[in-house]
């Protein structure tokens, strides 16, 4: 039998994970939510629930104790922050857990892949597995979240693209400029690919540097940017990324962004009023929680197009079956 | 006092007649229920994100703090024997040793409350609900008076109305408390 002191402990914890499941729910905390599919709230009430009530019904139907002196205010309030500190640090690290997806890459399909490297950078180099050359090309650039571009580097491949990964490793400026040009160089030399029809595609801060890219880079016919950040504001700290990604996902993309540093000096919304006379799409989640849509509207709207996704936030836009079909059609079309 | 012995005796009188008020009151007079039930409240309210509400969480806090400090300080000039130390009592409670006056529980529960209902009405009022029946299980099982109540009462409210209207003085404490939770990204 337990003490009084390690039994209360146990039910502070466990009622604690049940209000944080609550609120994740309730404000759609990706972040602190151990539900993977956070569209509908029931599941994370649900089992917020019956956290809570499962733990106060056990402590209060067996804790004898509690009809005795028990701890004093000071014992007792320490008991409960040490166990609220727990449960806090338990719950980030089993969402972010939960929510790890492991790549989508050469599950059940049959993409040519291999590492390559280019000056100033490395990536991930796609095929396509039934055409021959020569081959329109598309080159990547992620978001510093890390992943979520799988789904739009296959179907690209499987589309008839080469696809090149370009990997965001250094978070420097001005030299993170050059990622995307040098990608760009590395396509147009090489065999097979059509030097003629290279496009871009960015994501989050991806998307920023694809803006920055396009305007003064004439070999990017067509470019795409996925939910880019446009200005500093969207790089605001707070539990607000918690909605878009796990706790340590945040803590590495704004330690990336250098607090939204990264974004002053990008000055993308200035690039943005340049674009041209390349195509150029912008697609933003209806729900995306770092971006304000009606500034996204203002800097972008004349940029080229605009699209919006409903449903969709910030990261999960780049994952939408709907947004990577959305992205091959307009290669193809544009390319 | 014959009006707060009176008040006593009406309210202590109901227990032991339904096993059923009974049951609930021994639910609420004991340390943990309530003070437990209104911290994980003020999580809660903390992970809402909005700052008036993590403004009414760490205002709560202090207010607590405060609110004990003067229970305290009571205790070291007056000494008042619990109910069932000079009458016969339903006492539904363990025999608490320390003063009857002021109410320690009635303190931390409206200390909470009134933090809380500044900033937060609607959430304010059902910890209002919780702090009073506190309050009233605490005479209704036996170990106190209705004017330590009233007193700790008094004593939880002007604490956290004190926290409330001392803003200059304390904001420095409070809008850095938020801002490191935000870097944390927890705010």
């Amino acid at each position: 039998m337990l003490n009084i002191e390690a039994s209360y402990f146990i039910f502070a914890f466990v009622a604690v994970v049940g209000v944080l499941q609550v609120m994740a729910a309730r404000h759609k905390l990706r972040g602190l939510s151990f539900i993977r599919d956070m569209r509908k709230p029931l599941p994370g009430y649900l089992l917020g629930a019956v956290l809570i009530v499962g733990t106060f019904g056990w402590f209060f139907s067996t804790q004898k104790g509690i009809f005795i002196p028990g701890p004093a205010g000071a014992q007792f309030l320490f008991l409960f922050s040490t166990a609220s500190l727990c449960a806090l640090v338990a719950t980030l690290l089993l969402s972010t857990l939960i929510h790890h997806s492991p790549p989508l890459r050469g599950r059940g399909r049959s993409l040519r892949c291999q590492r390559v490297s280019f000056e100033g950078g490395q990536g991930e180099l796609y095929t396509p597995p039934h055409r021959s050359p020569p081959w329109p090309a598309v080159c990547i650039v992620p978001s510093p979240v890390g992943g979520g571009w799988e789904r739009i580097a296959a179907d690209l491949a499987e589309s008839g693209f080469v696809v090149l990964v370009a990997e965001l490793s250094v978070s420097r400026y001005p030299e993170i400029l050059t990622l995307l040009p040098e990608a760009v160089s590395y396509l147009s030399a090489r065999d097979g690919v059509d030097h003629e029809r290279i496009g871009a595609i960015g994501l989050d801060l991806g998307g920023d540097l694809t803006i920055c890219a396009v305007t003064s880079d004439k070999r990017i016919k067509a470019a795409i940017a996925l939910a880019p950040l446009i200005e500093e504001e969207s790089a605001r700290p707070g539990l607000r990324l918690l909605r878009e990604m796990s706790y340590l996902q945040a803590v590495r993309w704004f330690r990336f962004l250098d607090g939204g540093g990264l974004l002053a000096r990008l000055k993308s919304k200035q690039h943005a009023e340049k674009i041209g006379p390349q195509p150029f799409l912008a697609v933003y989640g209806e729900e995306d929680g770092l971006v304000s849509l009606a500034r996204a509207r203002q800097a972008l709207g004349a940029a080229g197009e605009l699209k919006f996704v409903g449903g969709e936030g910030h990261t999960s836009l780049f994952t939408s079956p709907t947004v990577a079909s959305m992205v091959v059609q307009w290669f193809k079309e544009k390319l | 006092m014959p009006l707060d012995l009176g008040l006593f005796r009406l309210i202590n009188g109901l227990a032991g007649r339904m096993g059923f008020l009974d049951a609930v009151m021994r639910l609420f007079v004991n340390e943990y229920f309530v003070p437990t039930t209104m911290s994980l409240i003020l999580i809660a309210l903390w992970f809402t994100g909005r700052e008036r509400n993590q403004r009414a969480a760490l205002q709560a806090a202090i207010s607590l703090g405060l609110a004990n400090l003067i229970v305290k300080l009571c205790n070291l000039v007056y000494f008042r024997p619990r109910p069932f130390a000079f009458h016969e009592v339903n006492l539904l409670f363990y025999r608490p040793s320390d003063s009857s006056m002021p109410s320690n529980p009635a303190a931390v529960g409206f200390s909470f409350a009134t933090a809380v209902w500044l900033h937060n009405r609607r959430v304010g009022a059902v910890m209002y609900v919780l702090a009073a029946l506190f309050a009233f299980a605490r005479i209704y099982c036996g170990v106190h008076y209705p004017s330590d109540v009233a007193v700790g009462t008094l004593i939880g409210i002007l604490s956290a109305y004190f926290v409330f209207k001392s803003g200059g003085f304390l904001e420095p404490l409070i809008a850095l408390a938020i801002r490191i939770g935000r870097r944390l990204h927890l705010a």
